[in-house]
C-alpha cells in the first residue's frame, strides 16, 4: 500500500517535469469539458423554454382525446367528443402524478369584423376559464392587452395579434362569430373582444381565438362535452410514463379515449428536441475521441521519454504491474487537472448565461422567450467520469508497452 | 292558282318548316324554361328540408322562401321553434344571415354548406342556371334532353354539370354536379311531380354527397304560389335585423 502511495506520487511528480505538455493536454480535457458542460446547458435551457411553452403556455402536458381523434391533425370534426363530467374529472384526479385537469373544444368556422362586411376564417379553443391557468399558466402572459374572460358563460373572446390586425379589431369591438354545431347546423353568436394575445409557437394558428368553454358549448350545440381534457402533471419528465397508466385506468374503467403525452402531439418539437440530442451526442463523441487522443499521445511520448527510467525502475525491482499503475496515474492526474477546470468553466458560464438569461426569438415567429441555461448534477459528474475512464483507458496501451520493457535493453537505449 | 291560293299554300310551307324550329329550343333557353319551372321570377315557396348526417342523424327544418326578380331571394325559418328568428337573404353575388342571437346579420358564403346540409346555400339561393352556365344538348330522345352545361365565370358554384330535362313542360329530373377537374360532387334527383294551383313541378328534390356518401338532404315543396313576393324594401340586409 505504501508502495503504491509512493507510486502515485512519482506519477504525480511525473506530470509537473513537462509542464507545457501537461497543461496543453490538460487544456484539451478542460476545453471538452468546459464546451460539453456548456452546450449540455444551453441546450438544456433552450429545451427548458420550448417544452414551458409548449405544455404550459399551449397545450398542457397530457392530453386525452376520444380514441378516434388524430392529435396530428389541426382540426378533427366535433363528434369526436366525450363527455367531462365530475365522474371523469374525479378518476383522472385520482391519479397521484396529475395536479389539475381542465377540458377545451378544439372548433372552427368563420369570424366577422365589426362592420360584417370583412370575414375570416379562425381556430378556435374553447377553454374552461376557471381552470385553464392551472393546467396552462404561461397562457396568461400571453395575453398582451385585456385578460381571459372571467365567467364561463360570457359572450366574450380573446384573439391573436395577427387576427386583430387581419380584421382591424381591437379590444371593446363587436365580432360574429361563425361555426358548424356538433350535430351538423349552422350557428352564429355576437361577441365582445376583452383580450389580444402573442403566438409563442410557429406551429399553433396565426387565427386563434380564444372563447369561454360554456359558451362554445351553447354554439356547438353540445353541452357538456369537450375534444379535448388538458392536464398538468407534477414532473414533466414523467409525462409517458403518466399517460400510459391513466390510458390504462380510464379504457378499464369504459372509456374509449387516447392518452398522449405532449410529445405525442407536438411532435414537431420533440422531434427537433429529439434532433438536437442526437448531434449534441455525435458532436460530444468527436470531442471524446479528439481529447483521448491528445492523451495517448501524450502517454505514449512519456513512456518513450522515459524508457532508461522504466528499465531502471525495473532493475531496482518494480513489478511490471506497478509501472501500468504509475502511467494510468499520471494519464489519470492530467484528466483530473484539465476536468477540474473544464467543470469550473463549464458550470460558471452556465451560471452566468442562467443569471443574465439569452433571449431567443421563437423561429418564424416575433415572440421572444428568456433561455435559462442549466446543467443537472449527474450530467456533470458523468462527463467527468467519462473524461477519466476516457484518459484510463487512452493510458492503457502507453502504459502497458513502458510494462513490457526489458529492463537491460531499456537501460542501455538513448 | 290565284295569288291568294299562293299565299295560303306558301303560309303552310312556312308552318312546315317551322314548326319543327319551334319544338326545338335552344339549349340556353331550355335552361331558362327549367328555371321558369323551379324558380319563377316571383314566388313564395314552403320548403321542409330534411338532413341526413354521416352519424345517421337526421334533423327537419321548414322555411318560407321568397323569391323577387332574378336575384333577390329570402328566407326564413318556421320550424324546429328553436330556428324562428333566423333569416337568409341573397341579394345579387352577397348573402347574408340573421338570427336571434345577433344585433346584425352576417355574410355567408355562396359555397358553404346551406343549414350543414349537402345543399350549398347557392343551391337554394342562386337557381339562375342560364345566367351562371353555357350548355350544350348532348343527346335527346324522345321526351327528354341531356345536356351539359360549363360554367361562364369562376363565381359558380360547380365548374360543370350535367342535366336531364323531360321535354313535357321542361322539368328538370337529375342533375349531376362537377368541379373542373371532372370529379362529381352532387348528385339531384327531382322526383314526385306535383301541380301547386296548375304549376306543375317536382315536389321532392334529393340532394346527395356523391364524395362522402353517407349524407344526403331532401327539399321537400310544401307549398308554391307564384306570382306572390314580398316588396322590394324585404331584400335589404336591414331589414333582416327587424
Amino acid at each position: 500500500m505504501r508502495q503504491t502511495q509512493k507510486l502515485f506520487k512519482v506519477a504525480f511528480r511525473n506530470v509537473s517535469r513537462n509542464v507545457k505538455r501537461t497543461m496543453l493536454t490538460a487544456l484539451a480535457v478542460f476545453i471538452g469539458i468546459g464546451v460539453v458542460i456548456s452546450v449540455r446547458g444551453l441546450l438544456n435551457g433552450l429545451q427548458g423554454g420550448i417544452k414551458d411553452q409548449v405544455t404550459k403556455g399551449a397545450l398542457g402536458d397530457i392530453q386525452v382525446h376520444h380514441a378516434d381523434f388524430e392529435t396530428t391533425t389541426e382540426m378533427m370534426p366535433l363528434d369526436l367528443n366525450m363527455k367531462l363530467d365530475a365522474k371523469l374529472v374525479k378518476l383522472i384526479k385520482s391519479h397521484p402524478e396529475v395536479r389539475e385537469v381542465t377540458g377545451r373544444i378544439v372548433f372552427g368556422g368563420v369570424i366577422s369584423d365589426t362592420s360584417r362586411e370583412k370575414t375570416t376564417p379562425y381556430f378556435g379553443v374553447a377553454v374552461d376559464v376557471d381552470t385553464v391557468f392551472k393546467v396552462i399558466p404561461l397562457l396568461k402572459d400571453n395575453i398582451t392587452k385585456g385578460a381571459m374572460p372571467k365567467k364561463n358563460d360570457a359572450l366574450e373572446i380573446v384573439i391573436t395579434e395577427q387576427l386583430a390586425r387581419t380584421l382591424n379589431l381591437k379590444i371593446g369591438d363587436d365580432v360574429a362569430i361563425q361555426a358548424r354545431t356538433e350535430p351538423g347546423s349552422v350557428n352564429a353568436f355576437d361577441f365582445k373582444i376583452v383580450g389580444i394575445f402573442e403566438l409563442k409557437l410557429a406551429t399553433a394558428s396565426k387565427r386563434m381565438i380564444y372563447m369561454p368553454l360554456h359558451t362554445a358549448q351553447k354554439l356547438l350545440d353540445m353541452p357538456q362535452k369537450v375534444t379535448e381534457i388538458v392536464l398538468d402533471i407534477k414532473k414533466l419528465e414523467h409525462s409517458r410514463i403518466v399517460a400510459a397508466s391513466l390510458q390504462k385506468t380510464l379504457t378499464a374503467a369504459g372509456y374509449k379515449v387516447k392518452v398522449d403525452p405532449w410529445e405525442e402531439v407536438a411532435t414537431l418539437y420533440s422531434s427537433i428536441m429529439g434532433l438536437q440530442n442526437m448531434i449534441f451526442g455525435i458532436v460530444s463523441g468527436v470531442l471524446f475521441i479528439l481529447v483521448l487522443t491528445g492523451v495517448i499521445n501524450t502517454m505514449l511520448m512519456t513512456v518513450y521519454e522515459r524508457v532508461r527510467e522504466i528499465g531502471t525502475m525495473m532493475a531496482m525491482g518494480v513489478k511490471r504491474g506497478k509501472v501500468v499503475l504509475m502511467f494510468l496515474f499520471e494519464s489519470l492526474s492530467i484528466a483530473a487537472i484539465g476536468s477540474l477546470f473544464g467543470l469550473i468553466l463549464g458550470i460558471t458560464v452556465v451560471e452566468i448565461l442562467h443569471q443574465t438569461g439569452i433571449h431567443f426569438q421563437f423561429p418564424g415567429t416575433q415572440s421572444v422567450i428568456v433561455v435559462r441555461p442549466q446543467v443537472t448534477a449527474v450530467f456533470i459528474i458523468l462527463s467527468v467520469v467519462v473524461a477519466m475512464l476516457g484518459a484510463l483507458l487512452a493510458a492503457t496501451y502507453p502504459a502497458y508497452r513502458a510494462s513490457q520493457l526489458r529492463p537491460a535493453e531499456a537501460i542501455r537505449s538513448s | 292558282m290565284t295569288p291568294k291560293r299562293y299565299a295560303t299554300l306558301i303560309g303552310l310551307l312556312l308552318l312546315l318548316v317551322a314548326a319543327p324550329l319551334a319544338a326545338a329550343p335552344t339549349p340556353n333557353e331550355i335552361l331558362k324554361k327549367v328555371d321558369d319551372v323551379l324558380a319563377p321570377e316571383k314566388v313564395t315557396l314552403k320548403v321542409a328540408m330534411m338532413t341526413h348526417r354521416s352519424n345517421g342523424v337526421e334533423k327537419t327544418y321548414k322555411m318560407m322562401i321568397y323569391k323577387r326578380d332574378t336575384d333577390l331571394v329570402r328566407i326564413e325559418f318556421i320550424y324546429p321553434p328553436v330556428e324562428n328568428g333566423r333569416k337568409i337573404l341573397r341579394k345579387g353575388d352577397d348573402m347574408w344571415m340573421q338570427m336571434k342571437t345577433l344585433k346584425r346579420p352576417i355574410r355567408i358564403a355562396a359555397k358553404d354548406n346551406f343549414m350543414g346540409g349537402d345543399f350549398n346555400n347557392a343551391d337554394v339561393l342562386r337557381l339562375n342556371l342560364a345566367r351562371d352556365y353555357d350548355a350544350t344538348i348532348t343527346s335527346q330522345t324522345a321526351d327528354a334532353w341531356q345536356l351539359d352545361l360549363k360554367a361562364k365565370n369562376r363565381s359558380v358554384t360547380y365548374d360543370r354539370a350535367k342535366l336531364w330535362v323531360n321535354k313535357s313542360g321542361f322539368i328538370l329530373t337529375k342533375a349531376q354536379y362537377y368541379t373542373l377537374s371532372g370529379k362529381m360532387l352532387r348528385q339531384l334527383e327531382l322526383t314526385d311531380i306535383k301541380s301547386f294551383n296548375g304549376h306543375r313541378r317536382p315536389s321532392k328534390m334529393m340532394m346527395r354527397n356523391t364524395i362522402s356518401r353517407k349524407t344526403w338532404s331532401v327539399m321537400t315543396m310544401l307549398d308554391m304560389q307564384v306570382g306572390k313576393t314580398l316588396p322590394a324594401s324585404m331584400y335589404r340586409p336591414a331589414s333582416l335585423s327587424r
